[in-house]
C-alpha cells in the first residue's frame, strides 16, 4: 500500500511518516522543495518535490493507494500576512489532493477539533478553525464530484517528538522547576499522538471504516493531568501544581478605598501626585487609604511572583471534542510511548 | 556619497531589499535610532517596496535592471540574495557609499575578494559575535581560568518541520548561489567560531556535504585553529536534529553556549554540578539586539574610523572556510 503525504515536512507529516514507514507501510512524502525533503532524502524515503497547489504537479498523487492531506496554507507566514493567498493555496491543495488521486484510491483530509467552534470552547471566529471548517466543506464537494472514498480528521492537539505544543511543554517543565498549569487535572485534554493518528489512518483503510468526518484523540481520553505527568522528567524533580480557577481578586478593604483605587486608575496623575491631599482627609481614612494601598502594592508582588511559575494555554479551557470517532485506534500509553521511540531517535 | 547639510543631521541610509530581514530588523533599528533615517526602500517586487514605503513613511524605489538608478544615500544595506549583490556593490563602490552587506557575504570566496578590491568601506551582519553568551565565551577563553581551551563542537540544526518556503525561493532553489545551509547557516555558525579564535588561521582538515536535489542539506567538517592547536568540528543538518549549541572543552570545564543568552559551566570530567552565567546587558540577548549594535558599529566605522578593516568586518576568514569546507567535501560552487 502506498501512502503519499502531501506535506510531509510539516509537524504531524513527518511524524506520520517515520511511524508508517516503521510499520512497514510504503510512505511518499510529498513536498515542495529540497530543503523541505532533506530529512526524508536522509532515510531514505522515496520522496517527491512537487507543489500540490499546482494541478499539473499534482499528478504526484495519481500512483498512490492513500492520499494524506496534511498540508495547510497558514495566514500568516514568515513576517507576512498573506489571507488571500493562503485561502486560495488551501482550497487549491484540497481540491488538486482529490482530482488528482486515482478514483479507488482513498484521500484523508487531516482538519482539527477547532473547526468544532463553540462546540468545545474556542472562539467561532477564529481564523484557523474556520478556514479547516470551510476546507471540510471544499472536501467533501471534490469527494462528492469526483466519487472519491474520503475522511476527514479532526485532530486534537497533536503531542509528541517534533510537535511544538509538546516541545512548549518540555520547556516548562524543565527539571527542578516549580509550575502551576492552569488547568484541570481532570478535564479530558483533547490530546492526541501521532502513533493514534497512524492508527486512525490504517484502520480507515483497512477495516474500512464508513466515509465521513471523524474526532481523532487519543483512546481513551488523556486527561491534562495524564498529559503533565507524560511529560514530567520521571525523576519527580518538578513540582507541578493545577489550579484551574483564577486566583482570589484583591481585597480593597473598605468601601471608600475600594471606590478610591478605581477612581485613581483612571486618572492621568499617579498616586505619587495626589497622596499630599491626603491631609484633606480625616486621619483615619487617610491611614487606612495608605495601608490599603501598601495591601494591594505587596497582594500584587506575590502575585506577579507565583504567576511566574504558571503555565497556561488556550486548550487547557477547551471541552472534550465530540464524536464520532474512529473505533479501533485504542492505545495506551506505553504503545504510545514505544511506538514515538522511531520517531525520537530521529527527529 | 549624498552631500550632507550638517553635522547632527541625521545619515541617510538606502535599503536594498524589502524582504524579511529588512522589514523585521533593519528597517525598524534605522528609524529608531536618532542618527539614523530611512532614505528609501527598494525592491524589485513593487508591491512590497511600496508597502515598505508606507509603512516606514519613505520613498519606494522599484527596481529594474540598473542599480545605479538607486538614488544616493549616505549608507546603504544590502538584504537581497547573495547573487542578486554584485551590481549593487559596484554602484556604491563607485560613489563611495558604505554598505552594510547581509550574510553571507558573498556566494564565495573569490567573489568575496572581488567585493573587498572594489569597495573599501564594507561591513557584514555578522551578528552573533554580539550575542552575550559569545562575548562571555570568549572572556573565559581569554582568561584562560578553566585551562587551555582544546576543542570547539559547533552544532546547528535547521528546522526540521515547516519551512513555509517554495521550491523557487533564494534558499531552496538549487540554481541560486545562495541556497542550502552550509552558506545560510554554516555562515553564522562559522562567524562565531571565527570571533571565539579571532587572529588564528583555521584549517578545514575535512569535510562532507550532503546535498538533496542540488541543495545543501547536511554538513560535517574536521578543523583546526593553528596558532592555539584547537580542534573544531562542526555539524550542521536541515535532515535531523544534530544539536543547537557551541561548546568549548578546556581542561578543567565544558563551556555550552545556547543561544543569545545562555552559558552553561559543567566540570570536564562530568562530575559535579554546572551552573550558568547571567546576560551580560552590554551585549545582546536576542537577534534584534545584536543586529542593532552592528548598526551601532557599521555606523561607527563607516563615518568615523579613519580605516576599515574590511577583510574582518566582511568576515573574509568565514567564506574562507565555507570554500575550504567546499573543497574538503569535493563539491563545487554552483
Amino acid at each position: 500500500m502506498k501512502v503519499g503525504i502531501v506535506g510531509a515536512n510539516g509537524q504531524v507529516g513527518t511524524g506520520l511518516s517515520f511511524l508508517l514507514a516503521d510499520a512497514g507501510v510504503d510512505v511518499v512524502p510529498i513536498v515542495r522543495s529540497a530543503l523541505a525533503a532533506a530529512t526524508f532524502d536522509r532515510y531514505g524515503f522515496d520522496y517527491r518535490i512537487a507543489d500540490v497547489t499546482d494541478a499539473e504537479e499534482a499528478s504526484v498523487c495519481s500512483d498512490l493507494d492513500v492520499t494524506v492531506m496534511a498540508a495547510f496554507a497558514s495566514y500568516r507566514s514568515r513576517d507576512e500576512l498573506r489571507v488571500k493567498q493562503a485561502r486560495r493555496d488551501n482550497e487549491r491543495l484540497v481540491r488538486n489532493a482529490v482530482r488528482s488521486t486515482a478514483p479507488d484510491a482513498t484521500v484523508l483530509h487531516l482538519s482539527t477539533v477547532a473547526a468544532f467552534g463553540d462546540e468545545i470552547g474556542t472562539n467561532e471566529w477564529w481564523w484557523y478553525g474556520r478556514e479547516k471548517r470551510r476546507l471540510e466543506r471544499v472536501f467533501a464537494a471534490e469527494l462528492e464530484a469526483h466519487e472519491t472514498t474520503g475522511y476527514a480528521f479532526r485532530l486534537g492537539h497533536v503531542f509528541g517528538p517534533n510537535q511544538a505544543i509538546a516541545r512548549d511543554l518540555g520547556e516548562e517543565l524543565v527539571r527542578d522547576s516549580s509550575v502551576r498549569v492552569r488547568a484541570d487535572a481532570n478535564a479530558p485534554s483533547n490530546a492526541v499522538h501521532v502513533p493514534t493518528i497512524g492508527a486512525a489512518i490504517r484502520q480507515c483503510v483497512q477495516a474500512p471504516v464508513d466515509a465521513g468526518t471523524y474526532t481523532v484523540v487519543n483512546e481513551p481520553q488523556w486527561t491534562w493531568g495524564d498529559v503533565i505527568e507524560y511529560y514530567a522528567p520521571a525523576d519527580g524533580s518538578v513540582s507541578v501544581e493545577f489550579a484551574a480557577t483564577s486566583d482570589d481578586a484583591r481585597r480593597w478593604g473598605s468601601a471608600l478605598s475600594r471606590y478610591a483605587f478605581t477612581v485613581l486608575r483612571r486618572l492621568p496623575y499617579g498616586t505619587t501626585e495626589l497622596l499630599p491631599y491626603v491631609r484633606y482627609l480625616p486621619d483615619r481614612v487617610g491611614q487606612q487609604f495608605y495601608r490599603n494601598l501598601q495591601r494591594r502594592n505587596r497582594v500584587r508582588e506575590v502575585e506577579q511572583f507565583r504567576r511566574r511559575n504558571d503555565y497556561w494555554r488556550r486548550e487547557f479551557d477547551y471541552k472534550p471534542a465530540p464524536g464520532p470517532t474512529i473505533p479501533g485506534v485504542e492505545m495506551s500509553r506505553a504503545e504510545i510511548a514505544e511506538a514515538e521511540r522511531a520517531i525520537e531517535s530521529v527527529l | 556619497m549624498r552631500e550632507r547639510q550638517g553635522r547632527d543631521e541625521p545619515y541617510e541610509i538606502g535599503v536594498i531589499g524589502a524582504g524579511r530581514v529588512a522589514t523585521r530588523y533593519h528597517l525598524p533599528i534605522i528609524s529608531s535610532r536618532g542618527d539614523t533615517t530611512v532614505a528609501f526602500v527598494a525592491d524589485t517586487d513593487s508591491d512590497r517596496a511600496r508597502a515598505t514605503g508606507r509603512t516606514y513613511d519613505c520613498p519606494a524605489v522599484v527596481i529594474e535592471d540598473d542599480p545605479a538608478a538607486i538614488p544616493d544615500c549616505d549608507a546603504a544595506v544590502l538584504a537581497i540574495p547573495a547573487g542578486a549583490r554584485e551590481p549593487y556593490v559596484d554602484a556604491f563602490a563607485r560613489r563611495g557609499t558604505p554598505v552594510l552587506v547581509e550574510k553571507p557575504f558573498a556566494a564565495d570566496l573569490d567573489t568575496h575578494r572581488r567585493f573587498l578590491e572594489t569597495h573599501d568601506t564594507l561591513a557584514c551582519n555578522y551578528m552573533r559575535p554580539n550575542y552575550s553568551s559569545l562575548r562571555q565565551s570568549r572572556g573565559v577563553v581569554r582568561s584562560g581560568v578553566f585551562g587551555d581551551l582544546h576543542r570547539i563542537e559547533l552544532r546547528e540544526s535547521a528546522k526540521v518541520g515547516a519551512i513555509g518556503l517554495p521550491g523557487n525561493h533564494y534558499q531552496t532553489d538549487p540554481d541560486a548561489p545562495g541556497a542550502g545551509i552550509l552558506l545560510e547557516r554554516g555562515s553564522h555558525l562559522l562567524s562565531q567560531l571565527d570571533a571565539l579564535v579571532p587572529n588564528d588561521t583555521v584549517t578545514v582538515t575535512d569535510g562532507a556535504v550532503v546535498r538533496t536535489a542540488g541543495v545543501d542539506t547536511e554538513v560535517s567538517a574536521s578543523m583546526r585553529a593553528e596558532s592555539t592547536g584547537v580542534d573544531v568540528d562542526v555539524r550542521l543538518s536541515a535532515a535531523r536534529n544534530v544539536g543547537d549549541e557551541l561548546r568549548l572543552v578546556f581542561d578543567s570545564a565544558t563551556v555550552t553556549v545556547r543561544g543569545a543568552a545562555s552559558v552553561t559551566v559543567a566540570p570536564a570530567d562530568g562530575v559535579g554540578a554546572s551552573f550558568s552565567l547571567a546576560p551580560d546587558d552590554r551585549w545582546a540577548t536576542t537577534i534584534l539586539e545584536a543586529i542593532a549594535l552592528r548598526w551601532s558599529q557599521f555606523i561607527e566605522l563607516a563615518f568615523e574610523a579613519q580605516t576599515v578593516d574590511t577583510a574582518a568586518q566582511t568576515g573574509l576568514a568565514v567564506s574562507r572556510m565555507i570554500d575550504d569546507v567546499r573543497s574538503a567535501s569535493g563539491v563545487e560552487q554552483r
